[in-house]
């Protein structure tokens, strides 16, 4: 006898993305996609409030996000779903902010290796030597804000605190560093 | 319907600045290293947390209508499969019901006993499932009614409306209840934070709800107590390294809410003055919370109404937890303290 389906899916443990993902290419039911989309939704709409920059543009943008991701083409193999999602939510978001009409999103393997980036500090051990000649190249306030923020393990609103920065000028400066520190360590190899 | 998730949580959680120091560089490098999650958060600056918890609802209601047609025709699958199993067994049953019952008297009709027309009472008992589906097909020539029911089976899938199938239906139903309660308990949490949220939002701005709202938060639970306490546990280790931190003359004043400290503002204040720790790192300014007392004056369902810092804001709360009690005129009794970082 046919055991009914959904008996399995009420008790089935939390299925991976990439799995689920499979399931919606062979059946195209939209709930499978509306299942990997809740799990990540609030980043999708995050990640639109940055480049729409209001709340109301942010949730069209996210739901027309799902509405692309539904309309997959049946080919496009996804390996890292998450890492897709978020190169996808950001071009898209990009190209409606440049008022392009957006009909076909390229995304190559290089966008997801940069989704996916280990912050080089996370390597120390192996470029322990580029690192520190590295770090020591780099302006002073990145120089401090990356080694509070990595070595003293601090919050970004301790470092603030420490060093008379607002919060953003600490972002920045770590962002800005870590660029800096990668390139150069990169450079010296 | 209320969005849920371990991520919205760790955010809200994290802009409220409900973390401390520790907890919050952890989440801060976990977004330094995942890119989605950072500009998520860039995203997220700026926005109060009420409105993200409101602004995900309503996505997750967005989302849910998306996806709401396919549930519609998911659950007519599931009836017409159901349907379909139904018709197959019971027409076993009465083929070879009708098979024994007839073995000595009819052996010659064995045309009937497979597919049985109009004329077969017993069919009439099935409800009208298995007759529609026969004059769907008008099979003439199939040797086993298996056979057909399997089409019948396809056939009903692709067009599932053509059939009303109630029962089937009312089953479907019910195995979606128990999804519905467990959405429904996970997602109380959720009501009480964007509860105490709203206070934040309300004392700020001198409303004159202030009050009101504050009352509704009395009857929601007092997981949030424990928050703050595990959160002031913490601080209290750190604060012992602090030690050594130098004395600041600390003021606290009434903000015209009922509540006074039992003995008196004067005692109040060189009770901050003695036990507020503050490290060199931290921003001039005031933390002002938000409470309510208990039975025995001690301050309960504490919120953050003006953040300074992470560390400031878990040592406000440290003080005002461990502090002096404050009288109380009946349990609905609120009180407002500024604690003042140098």
């Amino acid at each position: 006898m046919v055991q009914p389906h959904f008996i399995d899916l009420a008790n089935a443990p939390e299925r991976s993305d990439e799995d689920l993902y499979k399931e919606f290419v062979e059946t195209k039911e939209r709930d499978l996609m509306a299942q990997i989309f809740r799990k990540h939704m609030t980043l999708v709409f995050g990640v639109c409030m940055k480049y729409v920059g209001e709340k109301h543009g942010a949730q069209d943008s996210a739901m027309e996000v799902f509405e692309r991701l539904l309309t997959l083409e049946i080919n496009t193999e996804i390996k890292n779903f998450r890492a897709y999602l978020y190169v996808l939510t950001k071009n898209y978001c990009l190209m409606k902010k440049r008022g392009e009409k957006v009909i076909h999103i390229e995304i190559s393997d290089r966008d997801m290796e940069i989704a996916t980036e280990v912050h080089p500090i996370d390597q120390a051990d192996k470029k322990e030597k580029a690192l520190k000649k590295c770090l020591d190249q780099l302006r002073d306030m990145q120089k401090a804000c990356v080694e509070k923020f990595y070595l003293s393990k601090k919050s970004y609103l301790e470092i603030a605190a420490e060093l008379k920065l607002n919060l953003n000028s600490v972002k920045s400066n770590i962002q800005n560093g870590k660029r800096n520190l990668k390139i150069c360590i990169e450079g010296s190899q | 319907m209320k969005h849920d998730s371990e991520i919205l949580k760790q955010i809200k959680s994290y802009f409220m600045r409900r973390k401390s120091a520790d907890e919050a560089h952890a989440f801060e490098k976990k977004a330094e290293k995942d890119a989605f999650l950072y500009e998520a958060m860039e995203g997220f600056e700026g926005m109060i947390t009420s409105d993200i918890q409101q602004a995900m609802d309503e996505l997750d209601d967005r989302l849910d209508s998306q996806s709401n047609r396919f549930l519609f025709t998911y659950s007519w699958k599931i009836a017409a499969r159901i349907a379909a199993v139904l018709t197959v067994g019971l027409s076993l049953y009465f083929t070879v019901f009708n098979s024994s019952s007839n073995e000595n008297a009819v052996s010659s009709n064995d045309d009937e006993i497979y597919e049985p027309r109009n004329g077969e009472t017993q069919f009439d008992t099935l409800g009208t499932y298995a007759f529609q589906y026969q004059e769907q097909i008008e099979s003439t020539d199939s040797s086993s009614q298996i056979d057909d029911l399997d089409n019948t089976y396809a056939l009903n899938d692709e067009s599932p409306i053509a059939t009303p199938m109630p029962q089937a239906e009312q089953n479907a139903m019910a195995t979606n209840e128990p999804r519905l309660k467990e959405e429904s308990t996970s997602s109380n949490n959720w009501e009480e934070e964007s509860v105490s949220d709203e206070n934040a939002i309300a004392l700020n701005e001198g409303d004159a709800s202030a009050a009101e709202v504050l009352e509704k938060s009395v009857m929601e639970t007092n997981s949030a107590d424990q928050y703050l306490e595990q959160v002031s546990g913490v601080m209290s280790e750190k604060s012992e390294m602090k030690k050594s931190a130098p004395m600041v003359p600390v003021k606290a004043k009434e903000k015209g809410l009922v509540a006074s400290p039992k003995d008196g503002m004067p005692a109040y204040q060189s009770y901050l003055k003695k036990n507020l720790n503050t490290s060199e790192g931290m921003p001039t300014g005031a933390v002002i919370l938000s409470f309510e007392i208990d039975r025995n004056g001690k301050p309960k369902k504490i919120v953050i109404v003006k953040s300074l810092c992470t560390a400031c804001d878990a040592e406000a709360i440290r003080v005002l937890e461990n502090g002096p009690a404050w009288a109380a005129e009946d349990k609905n009794t609120k009180g407002t303290v500024a604690v003042q970082f140098p």
